[in-house]
Order: structure tokens, then C-alpha cells, then sequence
């Protein structure tokens, strides 16, 4: 492999990128757009859920009321509908309808509430979630608060009261180096999931548009070996992979202050997984002959990474066989690092193997795809 | 727009994609492929998280321990060391670890750090910690109102006031991968139809054919209208494929087939009718490609799908109601997870269909008839 050779297909592959200004532009504006979309969806956690509630009204007293004040004082949730329902049936009526996220019944007897029962919306489970974690903080409190006053009232001293309610403490941290937002939890994927989808789809074309438009077959006859043509738009694409990975956290960072750690390591790992993306898409595109293909086959790939990579779902709900293929991809590795750097505020001793499994994976695929490369036109 | 013009660019179309061998593969095992790989990763609700335990290993930490050792969701091991604890945390290789504290063979104090790194792992394991610990502190509670002379029964009134349950308003009891499964069939049905048509008409451009198109006589209507019949046949397919792979191998819960494929089949010709619309805006494949993932991207976080709308910027919210992907995911979450009907998802099916014709509109005027 001659390096002078790399450089003039290197240099010719930048010049055909720069001299396409609208793409540029799209490039420019694109990716930082595509970050503030991301910024301002995950934006908070889940606010004011809509729930409905159903008490029979003929024995509402005081301290029902209370706990619905409660509920609706509460930042995650807000009461809607035209409370207080008439019947059960109106309630769930209007959970159904997708108006409320979950109907709450409270059934009371002469002595107060006797149970609730809670009616989740099934169709979003993040939502689920929240109100299975935020809903018993509510009535927990209110059951501790009814219990205290109850066991003073039977003559039990404050403090005994209080240590049977609640017979030891508990508490929940993170280990996070810092006071994290909502977004934080999702900005690395983030990163991660643009520094991986923007350069294999956009490299997927990057052989098969020379052989469509005829001139793979000039380069074919030229001097250059196969690595030659397969390192140098590795190079070109990975120049813009540095401009998309410096865009990326520059957005993330100025407009939503995300958390970030070692920023060289944190552009190092987008740069590793960019030019993974770089050296796959055209490892696709020396294995398909038409731009169709290459696009439906680099979209494939990209939504199977996007699953397995632990971005959606982690490894404890994969099925064991699919466990290990997870490890077989290179962004699990980019995933892991990225979150452990921003998150946990890990430095190079604690990432570096990841690093290298990175760097292997692009060697290892920019040999593939060199020996792939077909020399016959379709 | 007639009739015969259309059908023989519909022709043409169908060739082009149905000679094209390799790619028809891709489009009939990519879909299946790729159903099978989400539902063997969405598998299961998360199972063995590993967690780590330091105690002084006094009576009733270990009762407590127990009990979280009988829970299928935690994998326990124990530890002396909090460095080495919180290293193992660090590392990845425990997801939480739990100090235990004791005073006069009591429990004191349960405190609980969690990997922050995997936010559904912190949720998870945040929620089933919290409920055996309350089932926990609730049996001691009991043990102390006993102690104190009240009967059993009484105490167990005394601290379980009320029953409290958790239900869902789901039509059939739900599997962990039937959550997901609905918004997946329209993330799957969103991609490969859209980024499959974003280069249509491009690739005309680049291979010169647009310019013997745009001499012939037909109109910028019928050349769009083709195209999108002809993809739309390929996104049915993938719809079909895609229903028939979650329902076999998997045994996903699904509503009304008919209205399922409908709504799915509406989001395919909305991706594709987007996907040209791109491609009649932007001139290279390289610009088709690129503005194709770029709104993929915002398609699919705008949808519903991996953040709810009470996450959303308030103005963000907005926008989201004017992406058409939004309705069809909770389409097809109403039927298949409520059980719902026509009545329930017709406004739905409406907005879809309106989406398409406007976008076609739009298409069509964008369409440009100069050739760089």
C-alpha cells in the first residue's frame, strides 16, 4: 500500500464531498438539529401524567381528599377529567379512550379508603414505569402518615410509632459522578447512535455509486490496489465523521449542557465508532452492485446494531444466544465506553480495552473489505 | 393523470425492482431477519441483574438477603469490601450494590447504589428493590406490633390498611416483547420503505435516465404516482412479512389483522410517499441518502417510540402531532394492546390517508424538471 496513493484517492473522495455544497450544508445543519430534536424530546422526566380518579363521593371524607390533593400536587402527575367521575365504568372509559394514563379507584368504607386499585394505560410502557414507581411514593406516604397517627392515637409514643411504621431507612443513589438530568441518561446513546447511523449510511453507496456512474471501472484499471481504494475513502469519510462527532457534542454540550466526561476521549470513542460505521458501510457497499441494495442493506444492518448494541434494551432481557452476538458487534464496546466516560466519569485506564476492541474491529473489517472488493462490474 | 400512462410507469417500476434479485432477497429476509433479532433481544423482562450485598451478616440481613436471593430478577453475591463493591459497580461487573446496616441485630439502614449507565436497568432494579424492601419493612413492622401484644391479624390491619393493585387496561395478559412489538412493526415499516425510496428518482438523475423521463409525456403527477404504487407494493410486502414473522415465531398479541395491516400499510405508503418527496428535493444520491437519516432520526424520536410525549418540550409536543408516525403508533398500540376497533383508530387511519395526499401534492410541485 502506497501511502501517495491513498492520498490522491483520498484527496479526490474529500473534493467530491466538499464540491457537493447542498450536502455540506446538510451536514453542517443537520447533525445539530438532529441533536436538539433528541435534547428536546428526552427533555425532562415525565411530568404531569394524566390520571383519572373514581371515589364513591357518599363517603368521601377529609383524608381522601388529601391524598388525591396529593396525587395532584405531585410534579409527575396531574388529575384530568371531570373529577369526581360517576361510575367505575366512566373511568376506565376515559383511560381507554387514551385520555388518562391511569384511573385510580379509590373504594372507601365508613373508616376511610379500604383499597385502591390502579388501572395502567398498557400502551406505553416508559410511562407504565413512572407511575408504577411514582404512585406508591404517594400513597406510601399517606399510609405512613394515616399509620403514625393511628398507633399515637392507641397510646404508642411518637418515636416507637415512627420506628414501627418505618423500621429501618432506606435509600437510592446512582452511581454517577454528578447530579444527573433526564437527557444525561440518553445523551451518550445518542451520540453514539448518530456517530454510527450518519456515516454507514452514508458510505453504503460509496462503491457501488463508482460502479453506477462508471467509474469504478477507471479506477480499476488504474494502479491502486484494493486496500489503496478501500483505505483512502476510509480516510475521506472519517474527515467527515471528525466534523459530524465535533458537531454532535458541541450541540449536545452548548444547548443542553449534557454531562460529559473526558471530552478527548469522549470525541476519541465517536471517532472509533464513526469510522467503524465508515469501514462497515463500505465493507456493504464493495458486496452489493446497485445503490438500492447497498441502502437496504446498510439500513438492516443499522437497525440490527441499533438492538443489539444495548441502546434499547440491555443484556438481561436477550436471550442468551443473542447475549453473546451483542458482543460481536463493535458499538456495544462504543456504547459502554461512552457511558461509563460521561456518566461515571471513567478516564483511559478504565475504557482502554474497549478502545482497542474498536481499533480492531476496523482493522479486521477494512481487511474484509478489501478482500471483498470485487474487481468485476455487475 | 391517466390511467395507461401510470400503469405503464407502475410496470416499468415493478421490473426494475422485481430484476433486481439481490435486492428482493434483502427486502423479503431483511424484515424477517431482523423481526427475529428484536425479539430475541427484547426477550424477556430483565432477569439475574447482578447485584452485590455488604452486610455484617447479623439474622436479619440475611432473611432480607434471602428474600432478594428468591426474587428471579437479582443474581446476589456478597462482599466485605465496599472498595471492591464499588469497583465491581464501576466496572460493569454489578449492576447495584446494596449496603446493609445493623444496629442490636436490627436492621438500620438499606442503602442502595445503581449502575447509572443503563437507564432500564436503573428503573428495574429502583422498582423491585423498593417492593421487597417494603414487603420486608411491613413484616417487621407487624413483628414489632406484635411484640407489643396486638394479635397478628390486627397488626397486619394495622399496617396494610388498604389494598393497593396494579392493573393494566391490556385486552390479554401482555408478554415483555408485546410492549414493544407494535411501535417496532412501525419504526421497521418507517425505515426500509422510506430510505428504500429516497433514492428513486435521484438514481434517475445520476444515471441519466430522468432527462429521456422528463422528454416523454408524462406529467410530474404520474411520474410520482408510479413510483409510489410501485414501492407501496414493496412496503406491503415488508408489512406482511414483518406481521407474519412477530406472529409465528414470536406469538405477539395482535388485534383486528385487518385494521393492523391497513394502519401498517398506510405508514409504509407515508414513508414512501416521504422518501420520494426527499428525493425530488435533493439532486445527488449522497444528499438523498443523508436527508433520508436525518429525518428517520427525527421520525423516530418524534413518534412516540422510545420517549413518551409527557418527556417532550412543550413546543416539541406540537411537532410531533405533525409527523404522521405518531398516529400510527398509537393506532396500532390501540389494537393490539386494548383490543381496539374500527371506532376507536378511524381518526387515525384518517390522518394517515390525509398525510398522504398532502405529501403527494407536495411531491409533485417539488419535482424538479431542471437537470444540473
Amino acid at each position: 500500500m502506497k501511502p501517495s496513493h491513498v492520498w490522491m484517492i483520498a484527496q479526490a473522495e474529500l473534493k467530491r464531498i466538499r464540491n457537493d455544497k447542498f450536502l455540506l450544508l446538510l451536514l453542517i445543519f443537520g447533525v445539530p438539529i438532529l441533536c436538539t430534536a433528541f435534547g428536546f424530546v428526552a427533555y425532562k422526566s415525565p411530568e404531569e401524567i394524566h390520571v383519572a380518579v373514581f371515589t364513591d363521593k357518599s363517603f368521601e371524607d377529609g383524608k381522601t381528599r388529601q391524598l388525591i390533593d396529593e396525587i395532584d400536587r405531585s410534579k409527575s402527575f396531574s388529575i384530568t377529567g371531570a373529577y369526581p367521575f360517576d361510575s367505575q365504568e366512566d373511568v376506565i372509559q376515559h383511560l381507554n379512550q387514551g385520555d388518562a394514563r391511569a384511573a385510580i379507584i379509590l373504594n372507601e368504607g365508613q373508616a376511610g379508603i379500604e383499597s385502591i386499585g390502579v388501572y395502567l394505560d398498557a400502551r406505553d410502557p416508559s410511562i407504565m414505569q413512572v407511575i408504577y414507581s411514582e404512585l406508591p411514593l404517594v400513597f406510601g406516604k399517606y399510609f405512613s402518615d394515616i399509620s403514625f397517627e393511628f398507633l399515637t392515637s392507641q397510646g404508642v409514643s411518637p418515636q416507637q410509632a415512627k420506628q414501627i411504621v418505618s423500621p429501618f431507612e432506606t435509600t437510592f443513589k446512582t452511581n454517577a459522578r454528578q447530579d444527573l438530568k433526564f437527557f444525561d441518561f440518553y445523551a451518550s446513546a445518542a451520540m453514539v447512535l448518530i456517530a454510527l447511523g450518519i456515516p454507514l449510511l452514508l458510505t453504503v453507496t460509496a462503491i457501488t455509486s463508482e460502479r453506477s456512474t462508471g467509474t469504478i471501472e477507471r479506477i480499476f484499471v488504474s494502479p491502486y490496489k484494493r486496500l489503496e481504494i478501500i483505505a483512502s475513502k476510509m480516510i475521506a469519510h472519517s474527515v467527515m465523521m471528525l466534523m459530524i462527532a465535533i458537531l454532535t457534542v458541541a450541540t449536545l454540550k452548548l444547548v443542553f449542557d449534557v454531562a460529559l466526561g473526558n471530552i478527548g476521549l469522549v470525541l476519541l470513542i465517536i471517532m472509533l465508532i464513526g469510522v467503524n460505521g465508515v469501514i462497515f458501510g463500505l465493507l456493504i457497499s464493495s458486496i452489493t452492485y446497485t445503490e438500492a441494495e447497498s441502502v437496504l442493506m446498510g439500513v438492516i444492518c443499522f437497525l440490527g446494531f441499533m438492538v443489539l448494541m444495548t441502546y434499547l434494551w440491555p443484556w438481561e432481557t436477550m436471550h442468551p444466544a443473542v447475549e453473546y452476538m451483542s458482543y460481536l458487534i463493535p458499538f456495544t464496546y462504543g456504547i459502554q465506553a461512552m457511558r461509563h466516560v460521561n456518566m461515571i466519569g471513567a478516564g483511559f485506564s478504565d475504557v482502554w480495552l474497549n478502545l482497542v476492541i474498536l481499533a480492531g474491529f476496523i482493522v479486521i473489517q477494512a481487511l474484509i473489505a478489501s478482500q471483498v472488493l470485487r474487481r468485476r462490474i455487475a | 393523470m391517466r390511467i395507461s400512462n401510470l400503469s405503464i410507469m407502475v410496470l416499468a417500476e415493478l421490473k426494475k425492482l422485481w430484476n433486481n434479485k439481490r435486492q428482493l432477497l434483502l427486502l423479503t429476509l431483511g424484515p424477517i431477519i431482523l423481526c427475529i433479532l428484536l425479539g430475541f433481544v427484547a426477550y424477556d423482562f430483565p432477569k439475574e441483574i447482578d447485584i452485590t450485598v455488604l452486610s455484617s451478616g447479623g439474622e436479619e440481613t440475611q432473611q432480607l438477603i434471602g428474600e432478594i436471593n428468591k426474587s428471579k430478577t437479582f443474581s446476589v453475591s456478597e462482599t466485605n469490601s465496599l472498595k471492591d463493591a464499588m469497583e465491581s459497580l464501576d466496572k460493569g461487573d454489578t449492576r447495584a450494590v446494596i449496603i446493609l446496616s445493623e444496629r442490636e441485630d436490627s436492621l438500620e439502614s438499606a442503602k442502595v447504589i445503581i449502575d447509572a449507565t443503563d437507564s432500564t436497568i436503573r428503573q428495574i432494579t429502583y422498582l423491585e428493590l423498593r417492593s421487597i424492601f417494603q414487603e420486608h419493612s411491613r413484616d417487621i413492622s407487624v413483628e414489632l406490633l406484635t411484640d407489643q401484644g396486638i394479635p397478628p391479624q390486627q397488626a397486619t390491619q394495622f399496617i396494610s390498611q388498604f389494598d393497593l393493585t396494579f392493573k393494566t387496561n391490556a385486552w390479554k395478559d401482555l408478554g415483555f416483547f408485546d410492549s414493544f412489538a407494535s411501535a417496532i412493526t412501525v419504526l421497521i415499516v418507517l425505515v426500509i420503505p422510506l430510505l428504500g425510496a429516497v433514492t428513486a428518482i435521484t438514481s434517475e438523475r445520476s444515471k441519466g435516465t430522468i432527462e429521456r423521463i422528463f422528454a416523454s409525456p408524462f406529467r410530474r403527477s404520474e411520474i410520482i404516482v408510479s413510483k409510489l404504487i410501485a414501492h407501496s407494493i414493496f412496503a406491503i410486502m415488508v408489512v406482511i412479512l414483518l406481521i407474519g414473522t412477530l406472529k409465528l415465531v414470536f406469538d405477539i398479541t395482535l388485534g383486528n389483522v385487518g385494521l393492523i395491516l391497513l394502519i401498517t400499510t398506510l405508514v409504509g405508503i407515508n414513508a414512501v410517499i416521504f422518501g420520494l418527496l426527499v428525493s425530488s428535493l435533493t439532486y445527488t444520491e449522497m444528499e438523498s441518502i443523508f436527508l433520508g437519516i436525518a429525518f428517520m432520526f427525527l421520525f423516530m424520536v418524534l413518534m412516540g417510540y422510545m420517549w413518551p410525549i409527557e418527556t417532550m418540550h412543550p413546543v416539541l409536543k406540537y411537532v410531533a402531532l405533525l409527523t404522521p408516525y405518531i398516529y400510527g403508533v398509537d393506532a396500532i398500540r390501540h389494537i393490539n394492546v386494548l383490543g381496539g376497533g374500527f371506532p376507536d383508530v378511524w381518526l387515525d387511519l384518517v390522518i394517515l390517508c390525509g398525510f398522504i395526499v398532502a405529501q403527494g401534492i407536495i411531491a409533485t410541485q417539488f419535482l424538479r424538471r431542471g437537470i444540473r
